[in-house]
């Protein structure tokens, strides 16, 4: 018989062993794998469209005519780098935009030629194309586009393309120019920057700037940091349990391998052999866990291409099987795990007698506060840090920290709570019962902390969404005053408009609201612009603000949302300095807005001090009307002006907002109970194997004639009173999370913070959820009474 | 199957540096039939100055200049290669419905620019669509162009070239020989002996003055050229794999334009231009030409030395190039180097492989 058959007949003995470590295993590396995966393909999408940042510029004739091709050819025979692109907008609801390119002169933009490998295949289908006039994009997209039929559009092929944003087509600008009688087309011509410093425009041209190429922020890191610390957790709680399954197993192991000692078998080959399980176990649990990662993470990659796309403007996710590496790291990292939860078995020998009176004295009394002493001191250096950290990932690493040390006195808590009940218990079987507990919140010390760590992480996080929820709700309805929202589709004179507007049947109120881009320092920002006197402003929230904000907004002055007054630490009464265009200006901060929805910092002005040729200009409206029911949908077809834009109503922009909010958070909630339900599922198994060794307690009370059936019911008791202690201890560090989150998290990912909101009613459904686990572990246990547990006695 | 030629070519050319294609892959689309284009047959005459414009009847046609060049600073004597050829290739058979500027799709132009020195190459290439004014080439004023490199008239009998790249930069004046040489038929250059071939004619050229300019430093140049225009739509035959062309400029002021192309069975031809400009279409039986040496390349071992033997004009030559490479990249690479020429004349000229 050899070695490994030996090692195998633990298992065979004990399969539920192996199949509770392969199901951690495997579930943690599908958790792991999947957001890693996720988070991976962001980051190379973040460091492409990083590569593709430059700053870029529209170049306008001086005459203010709009560009053509001629003026395209004039400036590339100056030798400018220049290319065109031209847009095409289709009068129809959620149509595609269709963005002609020339694939000629498109690697002059670093957008086509900075590192996107596929958009670059794109564009060299475009070329190759060139006499099969083609369409590139998503398929949501080419579905889409299908469904507008325009006339003709049969004759061009579309094909899926990775790379194209959403929303829009990529084709060869004589494809678009082609299609353009169908839509409402736009000619560009772009220039990245650094051109006019070696060559200088002809006469008749000037430049605006497009796109500033300022770097997304370090947001976006921070959202994908999020994500990692989860799957960081869900390890983590892995760590743990597998852990307690090897130090549950330590006793009978060791006892197998003292034997093979004895025999003959040398102790180095021993721990080869044990080397071997551990990787054999990885690469098990790894290989099927990525698999497994693999399709969660397809299964998550549409609302977290979104989550990208809508709020940190980062696009083009790849899609693609998990590679070779990401097993092989998988495999590793769950190598490492059950290594050091096989440490004390690996040690064998080593330790020798001192190992078996360690473990001896784990499982006998230990001094009373002597354990607690370094998790206290954990907890109060990691509370230090945290008060002190700015940085996400230090936030990060002191929160894991404070959450280790709670975990560390958890057990300790539980076991002096029993002790307590135990002495003040005058029933004997009460007494018996409350060491029995204490005996169970020993042996599965590790699961139990595992658990509350799920625990508290399944509070804070539901605290925090919650939270957003509905502090978004409430921001949204005093935000959204107007009843119709109208995007032209196009730059607009807000002059104008305004005027036509107010002339259609019902409207009562018309807001401009000019958008654009400036900058504060090196800074890119956003500009908006609005009519403080209008009366859909008036239940704008504030944070702080100087008394009638609005009035003094006409004067002078500027409001700045949360994001930016966080970034820049500004505050009611500062002073700052930033340029519009070419203007610069100086104005004092009057009020501070809260801004949820997306990360960009943003000023906002009356619309008479913003320049016309300020970056980027344009122009929405909101609307009051006397009835938001009557036929406002039928304008576009009934005013020609108004062909190409869109009109939204509140309830459907609201609705428009949530949909985007639920699916940002749906993930952390999917992740998050995950880890839950891995650490439920651990619990249970490991606490039908513990119940299984304390069988003979209750074999022998039954032997001395308590009924069968109440040692049943008090077995259940037992374990729901365990789970449901440990539920009820682990709340305050959810709390505890929960403030973490929504006061120094969230922040750092999103730029704005949220009141602290508790949920009593999720806390007992938590409670509720624990108590389950301990009547299911109990009840899976169906009879503790087995007489020949004590065979030996 | 019909619109593998000219698009397959296009990538082909324009592919950068990236992994070299098939050498049947690259000259095979040389060797595609017509498919709706005019293809150049014997009888068919050149008309000058209309025919210096493009033909967009054809499918694939240059403007190709090369120029020897040596510098006149006092303190170097330096020797030059000049490269600059335009190329059309038309996506569709013209002519086209409307000459006026827009964004079509009809036909696409692209330049190679390259300069050479003894040991040394660099390459330059551009593109653009047809249609836009980007790109382009006027029969008179004999004008050439793309982007902000020209080449054109200049004034009587004088032509200007103009190419500025991030890596190097020249501005000649050149004077073309006249009148032109007429290859082949009357201009119908045969590229196989089954029928087959190319319009074709050449000027020989001065370059009057010049200007070079490489990392920063800038030279003063004279020298020599030769400046070919051909159109065509099938130029190759499916079994003929490339060819091995010359144009070479002899001190006695006679120049020589010759190619062998490689198939099942080679086929050779050649021009023979007295000093007073007069040619002469050189018959195969009347001249030989072989390799005598070859060099490893990045792209494998090509023929660098030529025995090149005229005995109806008394010449006995040795053709050699410049050491280095002077390989064109990217999928459709080509080699387009300067030579010297030895033997019983002396000279320089150019020489250009393909298919290798």
């Amino acid at each position: 018989m050899g070695l490994g058959t030996v090692f195998l007949s633990h298992y065979r003995r004990h399969p539920g062993q192996l199949a509770g470590l392969l199901l951690i295993l495997v579930c943690a590396a599908m958790l792991w794998s999947g957001v890693r995966s996720l988070t991976g393909r962001a980051e190379e999408a973040v460091a492409q469209s990083r590569a593709a940042l430059e700053p870029r510029l529209v170049v306008v004739r001086v005459d203010g005519r709009a560009v053509d091709v001629d003026d395209f050819a004039r400036l590339r025979r100056a030798g400018l780098c220049a290319s065109p692109r031209l847009q095409v907008y289709f009068p129809a609801p959620e149509a595609p935009e269709l963005v002609g390119i020339d694939p000629f002169t498109a690697a002059c933009l670093r957008q086509y030629s900075g590192g996107a490998p596929l958009l670059e295949e794109a564009i060299d289908e475009l070329m190759a194309d060139l006499d099969r006039p083609l369409l590139l994009g998503s398929a949501a997209d080419l579905a889409r586009w299908r469904e507008l039929s325009l006339p003709g559009a049969a004759d061009y092929r579309l094909e899926q393309a990775g790379g194209v944003p959403p929303g829009t087509l990529l084709a060869d600008i004589a494809v678009a120019a082609e299609l353009a009688p169908a839509g409402r087309a736009q000619l560009e011509i772009l220039l990245p920057a650094a051109e006019l410093e070696t060559r200088s425009l002809p006469p008749g041209y000037r430049t605006r700037v497009e796109d500033y190429g300022v770097e997304p922020d370090s947001l976006v890191e921070a959202f994908l940091l999020n994500l990692d610390a989860l799957g960081a957790l869900a390890l983590l709680v892995a760590a743990l349990l597998v852990r307690s399954i090897y130090r549950f197993a330590l006793e009978q192991r060791r006892r197998t391998l003292e034997i093979l000692v004895r025999l003959g078998v040398q102790v180095s080959r021993l721990r080869l052999v044990l080397a071997t399980e551990v990787l054999l176990l990885a690469l098990v649990g790894g290989s099927v866990g990525v698999w497994l990662g693999g399709m969660l993470a397809s299964a998550m990659a549409g609302g977290f291409r979104w989550t990208l796309s809508g709020l940190f403007s980062v696009e083009a996710l790849a899609q693609r099987p998990p590679a070779a590496e990401t097993w092989l790291g998988m495999v590793l990292i769950l190598a490492i795990v059950v290594g050091w939860a096989s440490l004390d078995l690996l040690m064998l020998r080593r330790n020798g007698r001192n190992g078996e009176k360690r473990a001896a004295r784990m499982g006998g009394r230990r001094r009373p506060w002597a354990g607690s002493l370094v998790p206290l001191l954990l907890i109060a250096v990691s509370l230090a840090a945290l008060l002190a950290a700015e940085k996400l990932w230090l936030i990060f690493v002191a929160t894991t920290g404070c959450l280790a040390g709670a975990g560390l006195l958890l057990p300790g808590l539980l076991d002096r709570l029993l002790a307590r009940a135990e002495r003040h218990s005058r029933r004997p079987l009460l007494e018996w019962s409350c060491a029995e507990m204490r005996a169970l919140c020993r042996l599965l010390q590790l699961p139990l902390v595992a658990l509350a760590f799920a625990i508290a992480a399944a509070v804070g996080v539901q605290a925090m969404v919650t939270g957003f929820e509905s502090t978004f709700a409430r921001w949204l309805d005093q935000r959204l005053q107007g009843d119709l929202y109208l995007d032209p589709g196009r730059p607009v004179d807000p002059a104008d408009w305004s005027g036509r507007l107010r002339d259609l049947p019902g409207v009562n109120t018309v807001l401009p609201m000019v958008r654009g881009r400036g900058l504060l320092g090196a800074r890119s920002v956003d500009v908006l612009a609005v009519d403080p006197a209008s009366p859909l402003l008036r239940d704008w929230p504030f944070l702080d603000a100087v008394p009638r904000p609005w009035a003094a907004l006409s004067q002078q002055g500027v409001l700045v949302n949360e994001q930016l007054a966080r970034r820049q630490s500004l505050g009611v009464g500062d002073e700052i300095r930033f340029v519009l265009g070419a203007q610069p200006l100086t104005r004092s901060v009057i009020g501070i807005y809260a801004d949820y929805g997306r990360p960009e910092g943003e000023l906002l002005l009356p619309v008479g001090a913003v320049p016309d040729a300020l970056p980027g200009r344009y122009t929405t409206f909101v609307l009051g009307v006397a009835d938001a029911d009557s036929g406002w949908r039928d304008w576009p077809a009934q005013y020609p002006w108004l062909a190409g834009s869109r009109l939204r109503d509140q309830a459907g922009l609201k609705q428009a907002a949530n949909t985007a909010f639920a699916r940002t958070f749906q993930m952390t909630r999917l992740l998050n109970g995950l880890t839950l339900a891995l650490a439920g599922t651990a619990l249970a198994l490991m606490g039908v194997v513990i119940f299984r060794l304390r069988q003979r307690s209750y074999t022998l009370l039954h032997v001395y004639g308590v009924p069968r059936r109440q040692l049943r019911h008090r077995l259940i008791v037992h374990s729901m009173l365990v789970t449901g202690l440990q539920g009820i201890l682990a709340t305050p560090l959810g709390i505890f999370l929960s403030w973490v989150l929504v006061a120094g998290v969230n922040p750092a990912a999103f730029g704005w913070a949220l009141p602290l909101y508790l949920y009593p009613g999720f806390w007992l459904q938590v409670w509720l959820a624990c108590l389950l686990i301990g009547a299911v572990v109990g009840a899976l246990m169906r009879d503790p009474v087995r007489l020949e547990t004590l065979k030996n006695e | 199957m019909n619109r593998a030629g000219p698009i397959l070519l296009l990538v082909l050319l324009l592919a950068g540096c990236g992994e070299p294609a098939g050498r049947d892959a690259s000259i095979g689309a040389m060797s595609e039939p017509p498919a709706g284009f005019h293809q150049a047959t014997p009888g068919t005459t050149v008309k000058l100055p209309r025919d210096l414009g493009p033909h967009r009847r054809y499918r694939l046609e240059w403007w190709y200049l090369t120029a020897n060049l040596h510098s006149e600073n006092d303190e170097s004597d330096e020797r030059f290669g000049v490269q600059w050829t335009l190329f059309r290739m038309g996506v569709k058979p013209g002519p086209f419905e409307t000459n006026e500027p827009g964004w079509r799709r009809e036909e696409i132009w692209l330049a190679h620019a390259a300069l050479s020195r003894p040991g040394e190459h660099r390459f330059e290439s551009r593109s653009a669509r047809g249609g836009t004014g980007q790109a382009g080439v006027k029969a008179e004023p004999f004008t050439a162009w793309i982007d902000h490199w020209q080449l054109g008239s200049a004034g009587a009998n004088r032509w200007a070239l103009a190419v500025e790249s991030d890596d190097f930069a020249y501005r000649l004046q050149l004077e073309p020989q006249l009148p032109a040489v007429l290859h082949g038929e009357r201009g119908f250059s045969a590229k196989s002996a089954g029928g087959g071939g190319s319009m074709y004619f050449s000027y020989p050229l001065r370059v009057s003055e010049g200007e070079v300019t490489l990392a920063g430093k800038k030279f003063r140049v004279k020298g020599r050229g030769w400046f070919d225009r051909e159109w065509s739509s099938q130029y190759l035959q499916p079994d003929q794999q490339g060819w091995d062309w010359l144009a070479l400029h002899l001190q006695d002021g006679r120049h020589l334009m010759l190619f062998r192309i490689r198939g099942t069975e080679d086929f050779f031809a050649g021009t023979l231009v007295a000093a007073d400009g007069s040619a002469r279409t050189l018959d195969p039986n009347e001249f030989s030409l072989a390799p005598l040496a070859y060099r490893d390349t990045r792209y494998g071992r090509v023929p660098v030395e030529w025995r090149l033997q005229v005995p109806g004009a008394g010449l006995e030559l040795e053709v050699r190039s410049w050491d280095g490479d002077y390989w064109n990249p990217g999928s459709f690479r080509y080699w387009e180097g300067p030579v010297t020429v030895g033997g019983s004349h002396r000279g320089e000229g150019y020489l250009e492989m393909t298919g290798y």
